[in-house]
Parts: C-alpha cells; sequence; structure tokens
C-alpha cells in the first residue's frame, strides 16, 4: 500500500524534467507535483541548517517565495517548527489565532495565508530541511492528501541528494554559486564592518528592522547595498 | 546475537508436519512459515541497522529451517579477507577462517560463482568440491551446509557475501524448500545491506551540502565585509576574494570564514 502510494508518485516525479532555465533541479520538479496532486497553492523547498539560516531550492511562484522569506526573516513558521520537532506541522486554518508565531501569523494573514502544511524532510538520522505547502483558503489536508505529502517529502530527500550529489550538481547546490539569500548575506558583511559588530548581530538587526517596518529582508538587504539605508539606521 | 527465545521458536515450527506447504505457496494467513516472514519483513521495514536487519534473518533462518545447527554471515571486503559479523556460534568464524586459510569453501563458492545463488553440500568429510576445508570442517562436526550469495552484483568498495547454514547431520539441508527459504532470507539480508549503504550515502552527501550551502553563506559575508572596507561592489569583492586565496594558497571557504570570523579583531593587510 505505502510502497503503490511511493511508487506512483515517484512516477509523476521522474516522468518530467528539472527546468534547467530556473535552476532548481528535481527538488523543483516534486514543488510542481505537490501543487497539481495535493490540493494546495503553492509549494517550496526549503534546505535548514538551524533555526536561522536556510537557503531557499524551490519555489512555485513568487508567493510561495515570499512565505520562506518570512520564515528566514522572524525564524518562526510552519517550516521552521517542522524542521526543529522533526515532525509535520499543519495548521489549517493560520486564522484561529493560535498565537504560536506571534510574528509569522499576523504577517501570514496580511500575504493572505489561509492554511499551512510543512514537512521534515528526514535524510539518516538528521533533518535536511522541509517542505513546505501553502493554501488560500483554511482547509485541513484530507488523509489521502495528507499520506501522499508524506511520500512526497520522502521523495524530496531523494531528489535534494539527488541535485547535490549526482553527476550534474544543481546550481542551488553549489557553494561557488551565489545563494537565494546572497544580498543579505552581503549586507550582513558590510553592516558588521561598517559598524564594527559581530556578524551575528548584524544580521539580527538586518531582521529586526525588516520586521518592524513590513518589509521583505532581501529588499531591506537591496536597500543597505545601494545606500538607500544608512548605516547609521542600525546603530544602537 | 540477541538473546532470542530461538529454542521455543524452533520447537514451534519443527512441530509443523514435514509436508508443510512451501512457503510461498498454500494459504498465506494460517501458515506460520508465513506468519513469520510476514512479521520480518514488517520487522525489517522499521530496522534502521544493518546489524538488525542481518540478526532479524538469521532469527527466522533458525525459526523456519529446523535442520540449521550454526548460521553466519560472511561478508568479503576488497582484500579477500572474510569477515564474520553475525553467527550463532562462534565456530561460524572458525569456519570462515578455515575457507580463508584454504582458499576454498562454500561460502567462497557462493560469492565468486556468477548466476548460481547457492552451493551445498550434504558430505562434507569426503566431498571432492572441498578436499581440504570439509575435513576441517567435519573436524568441528558439521557435516552438511548450504551457503547463499548476498550481495551478488557488489562492487568495491561494498562487500560481497555470503549466508551460511552449517547442520551437524550428513545429508541434510539439500531439499528444494530449503533452498527456496535460504534464498528468499538471504534476499532479505541483501537488501538491508544494500539499504544501510544507501542511508550511509544520504548521510555522507547530507554533510556534504550542508558544509557548501554554510560555505555559500559566509562567502557573502565575507564579501560584505571586504565591499565595506574597500569601497567595492559585489564582484570585485569576490573576484579579491578569489585571486586572494590563490596568492595565499588557501581554499576560498576557509580565507573567507577567517574574514568572517576575525573582522573585528584583525586587519588582513593583503585585504
Amino acid at each position: 500500500m505505502g510502497d503503490q502510494r511511493h511508487e506512483r508518485l515517484w512516477r509523476l516525479v521522474t516522468e518530467r524534467l528539472p527546468d534547467q532555465r530556473a535552476g532548481t533541479g528535481w527538488a523543483g520538479v516534486v514543488c510542481a507535483v505537490a501543487v497539481e496532486r495535493l490540493g494546495v497553492d503553492a509549494a517550496a523547498v526549503t534546505v535548514r541548517t538551524t533555526v536561522r539560516t536556510q537557503q531557499l531550492v524551490a519555489a512555485t511562484d513568487a508567493w510561495a517565495e515570499e512565505l520562506e522569506e518570512l520564515q528566514y526573516t522572524l525564524g518562526e513558521g510552519p517550516g521552521v517548527a517542522a524542521f526543529t520537532s522533526g515532525e509535520p506541522v499543519l495548521v489549517g486554518d493560520m486564522g484561529t489565532g493560535r498565537h504560536q508565531w506571534p510574528g509569522f501569523e499576523g504577517e501570514a494573514a496580511s500575504a493572505g495565508v489561509g492554511a499551512a502544511f510543512a514537512f521534515p524532510l528526514q535524510a539518516g538520522t538528521t533533518w535536511l530541511g522541509t517542505l513546505d505547502l501553502y493554501r488560500r483558503t483554511p482547509a485541513t489536508l484530507d488523509a489521502e492528501h495528507l499520506a501522499d505529502a508524506v511520500a512526497l517529502a520522502a521523495l524530496t530527500t531523494t531528489a535534494l541528494l539527488a541535485d547535490a550529489g549526482g553527476d550534474e550538481v544543481a546550481p542551488w547546490a553549489r557553494a561557488d554559486l551565489p545563494g537565494h539569500y546572497d544580498e543579505v548575506n552581503i549586507a550582513t558583511g558590510m553592516l558588521a564592518g561598517r559598524l564594527d559588530i559581530s556578524l551575528d548581530d548584524a544580521m539580527l538587526r538586518l531582521r529586526a528592522h525588516a520586521f518592524s517596518h513590513h518589509l521583505p529582508l532581501t529588499e531591506v538587504a537591496q536597500a543597505v547595498l545601494q545606500h538607500r539605508i544608512r548605516p547609521d539606521t542600525f546603530a544602537e | 546475537m540477541q538473546d532470542y527465545d530461538w529454542t521455543q521458536d524452533k520447537a514451534e515450527f519443527v512441530a509443523e508436519p514435514p509436508d508443510a506447504p512451501h512457503p510461498m505457496s498454500g494459504t498465506p494467513d494460517h501458515s506460520p512459515l508465513a506468519r513469520q516472514f510476514a512479521l520480518m519483513t514488517r520487522t525489517l521495514l522499521h530496522t534502521d541497522t544493518v546489524a538488525g536487519a542481518l540478526d532479524l534473518v538469521m532469527h527466522t533462518v533458525q525459526a523456519v529451517i529446523p535442520d540449521a545447527d550454526l548460521i553466519s554471515i560472511t561478508l568479503r571486503s576488497s582484500d579477500g579477507r572474510l569477515h564474520t559479523p553475525l553467527e550463532t556460534d562462534p565456530r561460524g568464524t572458525e569456519l570462515d577462517q578455515l575457507q580463508y586459510r584454504y582458499n576454498e569453501g562454500p561460502c567462497l563458492d557462493a560469492a565468486r560463482k556468477e548466476g548460481t545463488a547457492c552451493t551445498h553440500s550434504g558430505d562434507l568429510a569426503a566431498t571432492p568440491q572441498w578436499p581440504r576445508f570439509g575435513p576441517a570442517a567435519a573436524d568441528l562436526g558439521f557435516l552438511s551446509v548450504l551457503s547463499t550469495a548476498l550481495v551478488a552484483d557488489a562492487k568495491p568498495p561494498r562487500m560481497s557475501g555470503a549466508m551460511n547454514i552449517f547442520c551437524r547431520k550428513p545429508g541434510k539441508l539439500g531439499d528444494e524448500s530449503t533452498r527456496d527459504r535460504a534464498l528468499l532470507l538471504a534476499t532479505h539480508a541483501s537488501l538491508a545491506l544494500a539499504h544501510t549503504e544507501a542511508v550511509r550515502l544520504a548521510e555522507l552527501r547530507e554533510a556534504e551540502l550542508r558544509k557548501a550551502l554554510e560555505t555559500r553563506d559566509v562567502i557573502g559575508q565575507a564579501k560584505g565585509i571586504l565591499m565595506n572596507r574597500r569601497g567595492i561592489n559585489a564582484e570585485e569583492a569576490f573576484d579579491l576574494l578569489r585571486r586572494t586565496s590563490q596568492d595565499l594558497n588557501i581554499k576560498l571557504a576557509e580565507l573567507a570564514r577567517t574574514l568572517a570570523d576575525r573582522h573585528t579583531e584583525l586587519d588582513v593587510p593583503e585585504l
């Protein structure tokens, strides 16, 4: 039974090819299959190493990208929670105000999130990241979709490892190419140098600024790089 | 080996009539053999160590092949040595060492032959197959043997091997039903070995991936530090990092990390 499900989803993934232009590898294919099959509006795969360190691998649209970045800014949300607990996190109605994530819930509501589901990606004995699914209207995942999502998360791990270690390493996994949040890292370095503070401290100040001004972190980083925000703004 | 109550288990299966249905035919829901196989398959799915999986397979062998007096798993490393990671009796290692010493024996045959998965002898004392190993094994008190190949398609550094079943009585372990059961169980053992290899590979790649992504973050931060210090753009900062890493013969990642870690205390003259 479980094997049949796994095989069916495996076929759905492998009958497609990775989008060479997007550079999102097999992880991108898994996201596309998730949106098609699981009754959700958007999907994203994020590799996480700590609560505060993440790398967006693939997202089906700008909305999912924005929601992943929101979690990167705040260090909280369904993906972060699934990664730290190692358990799926299922929020069928984001608007119930459970105050699990005081920062994320409000911002997600403004962004029009009705429901969010996050699945940890297991690799050996650790977690590699999460498969995050978003709906615009509130609804739980039915049993069938939930089982498919769990199986698809297992396939996502395989997809990531294939992207990272196959004959052809996908652009998202290459250390020598800039990552999705490269500007944030550069701005962090600039700010740390300018204010003579630690990198962690610099990152924290960028994040605080983004959160308090309701701006995406990458936009704040761009503003710093283009000298549109004075570094003094971040001084204590 | 774990402390299973093998004796009791074995008694249960011996109690089964000798003409019991073949494990893969007959009525799967009611045959104790089929139940044993089903239980093993289910348990295997939740066993994540190779030792645990092989242990379970051997336990099942003991249960479904009543003539099995000694069971061992032998793995051959790329240097040709024989390793005996699991055995129900310390004489399993001894038997393997004899095969290694004489360079002949059922386990070597099973692992060596292509296509033939099983090697059997019901008369170890006088078998022409293994003129030296045979009598030596008989001296240890074992007169029948059945060896089944494991991971037949192994390529270095992965090891090929065999699952060996020994019986103290002559003329045993040669019937078709025993052979079928041994083959089926050896398949499970091979799968367990292959699966563990995959898990290990996943962990390895996962660690590499993690490192690559962390390196990338640090390179980004180092670029920012240089941009601030030199008033240059991101591309120029990356070029400077790369050039310096070549000039100083330090890895780019290491250079970036030093710069990121020490930027408040050090003023690297080259940068």
